[in-house]
């Protein structure tokens, strides 16, 4: 069984009575992380979480892994809206004064956002979608390989030669070498 | 879940990982309340059931965090004059009638009672708790506006309408 599938438990329906709190604490804590993967993903990132969430408040049941169910949820839906969208192209050639509202700003970066914006760019898809999911979704290897149906040691090598690519094209940012 | 060991970060990635890690991401457009107020429509929808009457209703209570005083103000009005117990051009007071009216006047109803609600005057919240009570005291939970949209009284006394806009037709039409 899928980690993500329903408990067949409704008590943790996320429709029961109170669970709405419960709905906006998952807003509050996975809606930017989420929003951020997304806008790897396709052009419209915010509408795309959205609908992703509204999808989980229909589910008769809640999911067992919630995070999880949702980022698998707005992954398909991005993709499917890609898939329907000819502007991609313009996205991926977008101004870098766009980029930076991936992040917020921080007054003692050590890293310069607009330096991670465009390295992350210029990731391929499927290291960048590794690479999110992992330091801003907090997924653990074995969520991300069945999020993006490859093998766990496949994202492992993944992530480290992106981490390595980014830190190769931030040569520019004060990070800390070690 | 436990991370294997054999795939740990290695130690001169680890301090870049961080850093990047202090990133954080940027502050999203998700509509939070739109969500929770469909989770809420859900909960009253799970909770009927479809075999139940009005008056079996579990009223649920949902609104606080659903939807404010004052949306909750204009939801009543609208709830009662769909109900025909309010006239917008009957004997209510003033400031009453005339959100009512506008309420009446357009197509999308919710979206017009929440921005309506910013009408009303301090003066005027006696008079939303004596709708609010009235409406308390009445076997009717739910009530629908035509094929797509109702509202549900709620057990703290708020309003749950639903978002479809609806086309709405004075009582005294």
């Amino acid at each position: 069984m899928s980690s993500h599938q329903t408990t067949g438990n409704k008590a943790e329906s996320p429709l029961q009575t109170g669970n709405a709190n419960a709905i906006a604490r998952l807003i509050e804590h996975h809606g930017s992380a989420l929003v951020l993967y997304a806008r790897g993903l396709c052009d419209s990132p915010d509408d795309v979480v959205q609908e992703a969430f509204l999808k989980l408040v229909g589910q008769a049941e809640m999911p067992r892994q919630p995070k999880a169910w949702l980022f698998h949820v707005v992954r398909n839906l991005a993709l499917n809206s890609v898939r329907s969208n000819i502007r991609r192209r313009n996205r991926e050639q977008a101004a870098p004064g766009v980029r930076q509202s991936w992040f917020e700003p921080v007054p003692e970066k050590q890293i310069e956002i607009s330096e991670a914006v465009s390295a992350l760019s210029n990731l391929d898809s499927e290291d960048r979608e590794v690479v999110v999911a992992k330091i801003w979704g907090q997924m653990t290897f074995e969520e991300i390989a069945e999020l993006t149906s490859v093998s766990a040691a496949t994202v492992y090598r993944r992530y480290v030669a992106s981490l390595k690519k980014l830190r190769s094209g931030l040569s520019g940012s004060r990070y800390i070498e070690d | 879940m436990t991370e294997f060991n054999e795939f740990e970060i290695p130690d001169e990635l680890r301090q870049f990982e961080k850093q990047l890690a202090g990133l954080k991401p940027a502050a999203h457009l998700i509509d939070a309340q739109e969500i929770v107020f469909e989770a809420g429509r859900q909960s009253v929808l799970l909770e009927r059931g479809p075999a139940s009457s009005h008056s079996s209703v579990q009223r649920l209570a949902i609104s606080s965090a659903l939807l404010g005083a004052m949306a909750a103000t204009a939801a009543t009005i609208l709830l009662l004059v769909s109900a025909g117990m309010l006239n917008p051009a009957g004997n209510t007071t003033p400031a009453l009638s005339g959100v009512a009216e506008d309420i009446v006047d357009q197509e999308n109803g919710v979206a017009v009672a929440t921005a309506q609600a910013d009408l009303l005057e301090p003066e005027e919240l006696p008079a939303y708790r004596n709708v609010t009570s009235a409406l308390n005291e009445l076997d009717v939970a739910e009530i629908h506006f035509g094929a797509n949209s109702r509202a549900v009284l709620t057990s703290s006394g708020g309003i749950f309408v639903d978002r479809v806009p609806c086309a709405l037709s004075s009582p005294s039409d």
